[in-house]
């Protein structure tokens, strides 16, 4: 079974998609609401997955990005974004990242892509 | 009375008090000449002049110096300008020491000290003012300025040495030191006027570079004067050293009062500057020059009959009257092409303002459909990934919890869009009498109140005069921000009244983070948010509302407190 952790900072949508993954047989080893919680999550899991938002208050996703790059992480990166403008994208190339998704995301599409992957 | 009118009124008196103080200085000047004792009563007048006068212009130099910033002049410069009217008020008084008191006219003095450094540091402070406009000045003004220069300079040289070639050579060299610094000091007084009549409009400088030209003119006569033994105490050519004292006095009284006009009034002290300088500068600056100029021209034909060789005469006054007419023209000039700037400039700043005030609106415009499109995809991706568990697995508890997540959804879109539409619309107040009570029960019934999260009323519950409709949605507003704080770990908030004799004060407490302190002051400008959901138009129509109703909303942390006074006797 793959692992991922989840971050958001949307309680409501973190809690669907934990649960919509979950009935995929993916398993949602945690679930944060900022960056930096997000890097201490992958830190203590080792999770397969994180599936990350970008805009999120204190610390956002390319502050966990940043983080996890410096520790040559290997965990492969969902990214979960309401917006990728092109400053955004900008920042976005600095990292290897597996997936971007615009909300609203289907699940089943993040589901597909950690199944095949 | 407005700061346009104070202004304005200043103008007046400012301009009224120079053309008075230069008519009474003449006056003063003419009636001596009437009286033929060897000391009247208006020579001890026109000997006080040279102290009172002098002084004055010192004592205001040094108030000057006490402001932190005068506009447009750098503080180094305002020293300089200073320390030379600090010499010229030495080398007066020395002057008068040896003439009255001592009864001597020895040469070289100490006054001729003075006398040469004051325009020496008048020079450094032009040049301190200058050094940072340089790319503005213009080659082709720097090479109009030495010519003119260079015109002073060689016949005045030529004419003092041929008549001191007598002198020994200490003499000599300070002889000419007077036509050479005068010369000198020439060059920058032409690039600030200049500079001033294409882009810096700044009246302090005008009448500074006024006051220099007056007084170059002024020693420029005087040695002509003495060269022809024709100078004798009180001669009328002291009159234009008096005129330029007196420009420099009203120079540093202008300067000191646009210092103290505070900064929301420059706009306002900036037109009339504008405006003064075009209707009255050139009309002001030709009336000091001309009245000058022919009193002096006056006083020595009155005295010619009786004591001038006329042959001398006829030859101080032609070079009186071209130094006029070159001025005249100089200004006239001057005045014109400032004046086709000045329109230029004008519609060139209107054009850039326009276009500012556009991209402006258009930045908001855009700023606030991204925020409006980011926050509504949060809400959109809750009802999709719901909806997807409802159709994948339909028992009765899961279409319950998503139903209730899909509500939330709807609630938060619902908000996002009062939100904008509440900053947007401007309507006019309604006032009607509700209890407060009412008003937070009605507030709190339009919310979710997650669990953990205790709302406390205050006891009191006075009848507060409002527009109803706009004070819920002020309240909703506050105690959604404070909800959505204390979401994830619970809390409380607190509802409490407080008034005095003119006002009803409601404080809105909530036990979640403080706000941090660079954020505090923008909380209430619009888009501005720390959130990343939220249009930031919240607290912005918080604002807009407390300041219809002509109270005031402001935070205070530690706890988080919303304060909010509106005043009890409230008009529509």
């Amino acid at each position: 079974m793959k692992s991922a952790v989840l971050v958001d900072d949307e309680i409501d949508l973190v809690e669907s998609i934990q649960e919509f993954l979950e009935t995929e047989d993916i398993k949602i080893v945690a679930t944060g609401n900022n960056g930096q919680e997000a890097v201490e999550l992958c830190i203590k899991h080792l999770p397969d997955f994180l599936i990350l938002d970008l805009g999120m208050p204190k610390f956002d996703g390319i502050h966990a990005l940043e983080k996890l790059s410096e520790k040559n992480s290997s965990i492969k990166v969902i990214i979960m974004t309401g917006l990728l403008d092109e400053e955004h994208k900008a920042n976005l190339n600095r990292f290897k990242i597996d997936a971007s998704f615009t909300k609203p995301t289907s699940p089943i599409a993040i589901a597909d892509f950690i199944k095949n992957n | 009375m407005n700061s346009e009118q104070s202004i304005g009124n200043f103008h007046k008196i400012w301009f009224i008090s120079l053309i008075a103080s230069t008519l009474l200085v003449i006056l003063v000047y003419t009636i001596n000449y009437f009286y033929e004792d060897d000391f009247s009563i208006f020579d001890s007048i026109s000997l006080l002049l040279y102290t009172i006068i002098p002084g004055i212009l010192v004592t205001v130099s040094i108030w000057a110096l006490r402001y932190e910033k005068i506009n447009g002049v750098p503080k180094k410069s305002l020293i300089f300008l200073c320390l030379a009217f600090v010499c010229w008020f030495l080398a007066e008084q020395v002057w008068m020491l040896y003439d009255y008191v001592f009864m001597i006219d020895p040469f070289p003095s100490a006054a001729d000290i003075f006398y040469i450094s004051a325009p020496l540091l008048m020079l450094i402070s032009l040049v301190i003012f200058l050094r940072p406009l340089k790319n503005q000045i213009s080659k082709k003004s720097i090479i109009i300025a030495i010519c003119i220069s260079f015109l002073l300079l060689i016949p005045t040289v030529i004419i003092t040495y041929q008549e001191n070639n007598d002198v020994n050579f200490i003499e000599l060299i300070i002889v000419l030191f007077y036509p050479i610094v005068d010369a000198i000091v020439l060059i920058p007084i032409i690039i600030t006027v200049s500079l001033l009549s294409h882009s810096k409009k700044n009246l302090f400088w005008v009448m500074i570079t006024l006051g220099m030209m007056v007084l170059i003119a002024a020693d420029t006569s005087y040695l002509f004067l003495e060269l022809t033994d024709n100078y004798y105490d009180n001669h009328p050519v002291d009159l234009l050293w008096l005129v330029s004292y007196l420009i420099w006095t009203f120079s540093l009284w202008y300067g000191i009062y646009n210092s103290k006009i505070s900064s929301n009034s420059d706009d306002d002290l900036k037109k009339y500057e504008t405006q003064l300088l075009g209707r009255y500068g050139a009309i002001a600056f030709l009336v000091i020059m001309n009245v000058t100029v022919v009193t002096v021209l006056l006083s020595i034909n009155y005295f010619a009959i009786n004591q001038y060789d006329l042959e001398f005469l006829d030859f101080f006054t032609s070079f009186l009257v071209m130094i006029m007419v070159i001025f005249s023209i100089l200004i006239i000039l001057l005045n014109k092409t400032m004046q086709k700037n000045l329109k230029q400039q004008t519609s060139h700043i209107e054009n850039i303002s326009n276009e500012l005030i556009k991209a402006e609106k258009f930045s908001a415009i855009g700023e606030l459909a991204s925020r409006l499109a980011h926050d509504m995809r949060n809400p959109l991706g809750v009802i999709t990934s719901s909806n997807m568990l409802i159709k994948k697995n339909p028992t009765k508890e899961i279409i319950s919890k998503n139903n209730e997540r899909i509500q939330r959804s709807l609630d938060r879109m619902e908000h996002q869009i009062n939100n904008v539409m509440d900053f947007v619309r401007i309507r006019k107040l309604h006032l009607q009498k509700i209890s407060l009570h009412k008003l937070i029960d009605d507030t709190l019934n339009s919310l979710i109140i997650p669990n953990g999260i205790t709302i406390k009323k205050p006891i009191e519950n006075p009848s507060i005069q409002c527009d109803v409709e706009q004070f819920l949605i002020l309240f909703y507003n506050v105690v959604y921000n404070a909800i959505q704080k204390l979401e994830k770990n619970g809390g409380d908030i607190i509802i409490n009244y407080e008034q005095n004799d003119v006002n009803n004060i409601i404080k809105i407490q909530d036990s979640g983070e403080v706000i941090p302190d660079e954020t505090i002051s923008k909380i209430f400008e619009p888009l501005f948010t720390t959130k990343y959901q939220g249009t930031g138009l919240g607290l912005a129509s918080c604002k807009q509302i407390v300041k219809q109703h002509k109270g005031t909303i402001r935070v205070e942390n530690n706890p988080t407190t919303f304060i909010i006074t509106i005043p009890k006797d409230l008009k529509e």
